[in-house]
């Protein structure tokens, strides 16, 4: 049977398609549209180039399309035959390079390519014959990744996700660290035909990673906050069938779940929505690029909810987008509308009003099938990865995991896992608690030079795990 | 039982976990007639069986846990046929290379199966594992291992050398986990075994020599994005501990509290910083100044100023910074007490790097 596509995939590329432009280390995910411009890397481009080609495929920029790219003619070096011992006769001066800034723009507007750049680059440089060997590939490393605008379309993964928020904006992930997110999924034991209750404040991309390692058997339950905007895990791009088994509750109603007929609270879900509206508006400055550069791509819905929280609108104007928002994030998620529409605001506003009701009664009817699935107290495991202080919510959920079925609970921080660790030993039923950290190092791997890199992550987090047992009797 | 789903009741010859505290688990076949010694005496076998997993079992001098096998439970207490991977960088591998239901994998060497385990967990129902072990013996044991953990159907061991004879399989794989002495004499069949659409590779050395000549190969053979990494994991153990107070001699300060005066200017200070940190302060943060303002549906921004000054009134206001304390700790006459993850004496500094790379199509 198929599963979600990945870098083997055969599938060629089509329009609404997500796709990740790699250039090294550097990430961004997005969604192609014919015609449609967009921002990376100080470039801007179409991505119209990239459609009936495969994922994997390198492209480079050129007027402002993308054009496969052979890779073979991009490995020729830039080989000097002159190389210095060391740089003892080297200074530090501006005068060292003759080309101005100016001449660099300029070549770079009459469209010339980044190696005949950084060819003139080398021709231009007093000191460029001097350095030695090594001096002059790190050198050339430097300006190829400056000059050369050329691009890997990948398949968004959890993998690649996980390492561009971290990369960009690692405050919309909680901070959390591939590592991390690797021992996040590892000790949940999560895999096909598990039903996982999920906790998730990342932006999806614990939902996302977890919804891949089910692979479309088993079903997640995402409780959630605020307005249901999962970033990550529509970059994911799930068949149907998987998202099928995605259940979104809010948090505000975890109280309720015993209670199965208890009508969807629209209000208090508006109220905390707008809350946490507020709180991200308070936050936005301090927020990176990353969604910046989705405005210019995304889908029309999207960048409009965006905009919206950049512009600090009324409370009572942003609730009424929210709840449009949440809806269109919902009838997706139930497949009522395939690929987003574009323009022609009026008329979807008009639509808009006519399926509100509709989704509203489906979204009820998915909390209530939820709830269900919850009672049966059955759970296949528990994850909690939300900026929240997970006790609470810990405790409130315990009940509905079966017996040995393991507990993993992330935060940023090890001091609110101890006050939960001391409250579950407290409750009793669970064993084998481990309260961890990982260390995560990368290395230079060069013939002579291979250390550690300079820089390293300072943290990537704290898990508190654990395993349920059987409710004494 | 079976390592691919879950089952309530525990079941003749089952692979079971007894767990007798942390760090103190067994993993035992519950085959009727046979009686297990732990440290609290004797448990006999038959008892166990069609009780539900996760039951709490008396045995003469006190109680256990049988829990249900997992990957990681397994990890922790296989029997060791050779040095073993750890969960830590099998969660990373995992990730690292994509696997998910679907993926087919190819491993070398089997070692004592802790990796197989895990990668079977995740490929499966769709998926396979295809791993090679040059050892006759360990292949066998693992196969048998494999049929008894019910998960058979997504495995085949094969016993071959393949930095010899190589792997013989031709673009069917995903990705590739190489953990050989000598990595780079797998690695030209390793790219033959993985599909013509591109996929992953990892090599697992403990040594750097090893890790920089698979580099230079990986390089050659038109890998890309080769990273090596390590990573270790830091367990913490939750304590509570008790720094005595020193007596720094008579105090002439008017203060009738414990805190000297220093102290008090000192955690003034503290709290003033504290309070511009609101300012600037993470998502997490701001959550928890939020959830305790009442009611929540007024203007959120007022309250945060609000609350910024309540702070800095705290800072003049003498009584109320004790409290303030006793969030970190709490000071009694002559001690301080706190609540804090003690990290231990020793840990493993070094398992293996791990490299990881990419084939792209061609």
């Amino acid at each position: 049977m198929a599963c979600a596509e990945n870098i083997s995939s055969t599938k060629l590329l089509s329009e609404n398609d997500q796709v990740i432009l790699k250039k090294g280390k550097c990430c961004q995910v997005f969604q192609i549209k014919k015609k449609r411009f967009v921002w990376l890397d100080k470039v801007k481009f179409t991505l119209d180039g990239v459609i009936g080609h495969r994922y994997g495929t390198t492209f480079r920029v050129t007027n402002g399309e993308m054009v496969k790219v052979n890779k073979k003619e991009l490995d020729e070096a830039f080989q000097s035959t002159e190389q210095g011992k060391d740089n003892r006769g080297l200074h530090d001066l501006d005068s060292n390079q003759k080309l101005s800034r100016d001449d660099i723009e300029l070549m770079k507007k009459t469209g010339m390519e980044g190696e005949k750049i950084i060819g003139q680059l080398i021709e231009n440089s007093t000191t460029f014959k001097d350095k030695t060997e090594y001096a002059q590939e790190k050198w050339i490393k430097k300006k190829k990744k400056k000059h050369l605008q050329i691009f890997t379309v990948l398949k968004p993964t959890a993998r690649l996700l996980c390492e561009m928020y971290h990369g960009k904006a690692p405050q919309k992930i909680c901070h959390i660290r591939i590592d991390t997110l690797a021992q996040i999924l590892t000790y949940s034991n999560v895999r096909a035909n598990c039903n996982m209750a999920v906790v998730d404040t990342t932006n999806g991309l614990v939902v996302g990673a977890v919804l891949e390692r089910l692979g479309g058997h088993g079903k997640v339950i995402h409780f959630h906050t605020g307005e249901m905007t999962r970033p990550a895990l529509e970059a994911m791009d799930f068949p149907q069938h998987f998202l099928d088994n995605l259940y979104s509750f809010p948090l505000n109603q975890t109280n309720q779940i015993e209670n199965p007929d208890s009508p969807y609270d629209e209000q208090s879900e508006s109220r905390n929505k707008n809350e946490s509206k507020t709180d991200r508006t308070q936050n936005d400055s301090a927020k990176e690029t990353v969604n910046k550069n989705e405005n210019e791509t995304e889908s029309m819905d999207q960048s409009e909810n965006e905009v919206k929280t950049e512009n600090d609108e009324t409370k009572e104007k942003e609730c009424v987008d929210l709840s449009k928002s949440t809806d269109t994030v919902e009838t997706k998620e139930t497949g009522k509308t395939t690929g987003k529409p574009e323009g022609n605001q009026g008329k979807r506003k008009h639509r808009d009003r006519e399926t509100r009701e509709q989704s509203r009664n489906l979204r009820n009817k998915r909390i209530r099938d939820a709830k269900q699935l919850l009672l049966q107290k059955n759970m296949d495991g528990l994850i909690v990865a939300c900026k929240y202080h997970p006790t609470p919510i810990v405790l409130a959920l315990l009940d509905y995991i079966a017996p040995c079925r393991p507990i993993v609970l992330y935060s940023q921080h090890k001091e609110p896992l101890m006050d939960c660790y001391a409250f579950m030993r407290e409750r009793g039923g669970i064993v084998n608690f481990r309260l961890t950290e990982t260390w995560l190092r990368e290395y230079q791997v060069l013939p002579m030079r291979t250390h550690p890199h300079i820089g390293m992550s300072g943290g990537g987090g704290y898990l508190l795990t654990a395993l349920t047992l059987m409710k004494p009797t | 039982m079976s390592f691919k789903e879950y089952r309530t009741n525990i079941e003749e010859n089952d692979t079971a976990i007894l767990y007798l505290g942390f760090d103190n688990m067994h993993a035992i076949k519950v085959v009727k007639g046979q009686t297990f010694q732990t440290k609290f005496g004797a448990l006999r076998l038959s008892n166990l069986i069609g009780k539900p997993y996760g039951s709490r079992i008396q045995c003469p001098k006190g109680y256990l846990y049988v829990l249900y096998p997992n990957p990681e439970l397994w990890t922790q207490n296989l029997p060791h046929r050779t040095q073993i991977l750890y969960s830590t960088d099998i969660s990373l591998v995992t990730l690292q290379l994509d696997l998910k239901p679907g993926s087919v994998v190819v491993e070398s060497g089997t070692g004592s199966g802790s990796l197989s385990h895990a990668i079977i967990r995740t490929v499966a129902p769709e998926g396979h594992l295809y791993t090679f072990e040059f050892h006759e013996q360990r292949a066998q044991i693992a196969k048998e291992e494999f049929v008894e953990h019910g998960v058979s159907d997504f495995v085949t061991v094969t016993h071959k050398d393949v930095c010899q004879d190589g792997f013989g399989l031709n673009g069917i794989a995903d990705a590739v986990f190489l953990d050989l002495p000598r990595p780079w004499d797998a690695i030209t069949s390793a790219k033959q075994a993985l599909k013509k659409e591109g996929g992953r590779l990892c090599s697992f050395s403990p040594c750097i020599e090893q890790v920089q000549k698979t580099c230079e190969l990986l390089q050659q053979l038109g890998f890309e994005d080769i990273t090596s990494m390590e990573c270790l994991v830091k367990n913490y153990d939750v304590r509570t501990i008790n720094l005595p107070i020193a007596d720094l001699g008579k105090n002439n300060s008017t203060l009738s509290n414990t805190c000297t005066a220093l102290d008090e200017k000192k955690a003034c200070k503290e709290i003033e910083e504290k309070a511009d940190l609101v300012k600037i302060q993470t998502e997490t943060e701001d959550l928890e100044t939020k959830e305790k303002l009442e009611p929540m549906d007024t203007d959120l921004k007022e309250k945060l100023t609000s609350k910024d000054k309540d702070k800095s009134n705290k800072a003049v206001d003498k009584n109320k910074l004790r409290t303030d304390f006793d969030l970190i700790g709490k000071k009694e006459q002559f001690s301080f007490f706190f609540k804090t993850g003690v990290f231990p004496q020793n840990m493993p500094g070094h398992t293996g790097y791990l490299t990881f790379c990419t084939l792209y199509p061609s």
